[in-house]
């Protein structure tokens, strides 16, 4: 992976990572299995978790613990109302900005 | 996505723990201790459903290292073009003892190198001291080309070993004082080896 798709990609995570819990209710490794869905945002944990963790402190994201089916309790995460708010101006910032370089970017292909 | 309940024997749940305590290591310094035990109580619940995946209630070895392969290795939490790399401007929030723990592995190194540093900076001075010793002592060996062959090599041992020690001040970045003696020991037994030489090849 080239150093500028690098930085994009580091740019998108938390983005991307609001989005994926701003459906509902999830827990890590659900996470980096939805994003590994998506082509351009296979994530890895080390990436994500640490992004849930500092999402957490900075009081976008909720946490509570529950047993799971196949061992020790998961941390699952959900939204809080001002991790809505980033969602949302994060989400207006992406869509401001994709739409203006789609438009350059076709402008300079035709 | 089914999963099976997995209960692991104690040297395989070993395994995971020294896995999970690597990545707390990793993180140790510049990540707050509470987000460290999240971050790792994320990565244990997801072996276990990578283990609850394979549908073996009690995995053996082999299974345990399966799914510790497909995790990333721990110095992917170290990585500077990753999400905690981008961490780091919050160390200014930190107290200064964190700062001091994050930097523990580079410091111990610097350390060590700095302390061989001075180790050679000191040997490297006493036998620059024992040069005019050894003058005479290579006139009493009685051939010029032992006499020669003792001088030039004892001069090119200060050389070579004090270049080596200031190299190794340099590597330590002059930290502590090990390093800084080897930073101005090296030099001076540099500057009297060379003396020595060109006195010696003056009186070839």
């Amino acid at each position: 992976m080239n150093p500028w798709e690098t930085q994009l990609r580091k740019g998108v995570v938390e983005l991307a990572v609001l989005a994926s819990i701003a459906r509902g209710e999830t827990y890590g490794y659900r996470i980096v299995e939805e994003l590994r869905g998506h082509e351009g945002l296979a994530f890895t944990e080390s990436t994500i978790y640490p992004v849930l963790t500092r999402l957490t402190r900075d009081g976008c994201l909720a946490v509570r613990m529950e047993a799971s089916p196949s061992g020790p309790s998961r941390r699952y995460y959900r939204i809080t109302p001002a991790g809505e708010a980033r969602f949302r101006g994060m989400a207006r910032s992406w869509k401001t900005v994709s739409q203006s370089l789609s438009t350059l970017i076709d402008g300079a292909q035709s | 996505m089914t999963l099976t309940s997995v209960r692991l024997a104690g040297s395989l749940q070993t395994l995971i723990d020294s896995r999970l305590d690597t990545i707390e290591r990793m993180l140790m310094g510049r990540v707050p201790r509470q987000d460290r035990l999240a971050i790792v109580k994320d990565v244990e619940a997801q072996i276990f459903d990578i283990l609850g995946e394979g549908g073996n209630q009690e995995p053996t070895r082999e299974d345990v290292l399966a799914a510790l392969a497909r995790l990333d290795p721990p110095e992917a939490y170290l990585s500077e073009d990753g999400e905690i790399g981008e961490e780091r401007p919050a160390v200014v929030r930190r107290p200064a003892t964190v700062r001091a723990v994050a930097t523990q592995p580079g410091r111990a190194v610097d350390s060590r190198v700095g302390k061989i540093s001075g180790i050679l900076g000191i040997t490297m001075m006493v036998l620059s001291g024992l040069i005019p010793m050894i003058f005479l002592l290579g006139e009493f060996l009685g051939t010029p080309v032992l006499a020669f062959t003792l001088w030039f090599g004892y001069l090119g041992l200060i050389f070579v070993g004090s270049l080596i020690g200031l190299t190794l001040a340099c590597v330590a970045r002059f930290r502590g004082a090990w390093s800084i003696v080897g930073g101005v020991l090296g030099p001076i037994s540099i500057l009297l080896s060379i003396v020595g030489l060109v006195f010696l090849l003056l009186n070839l």
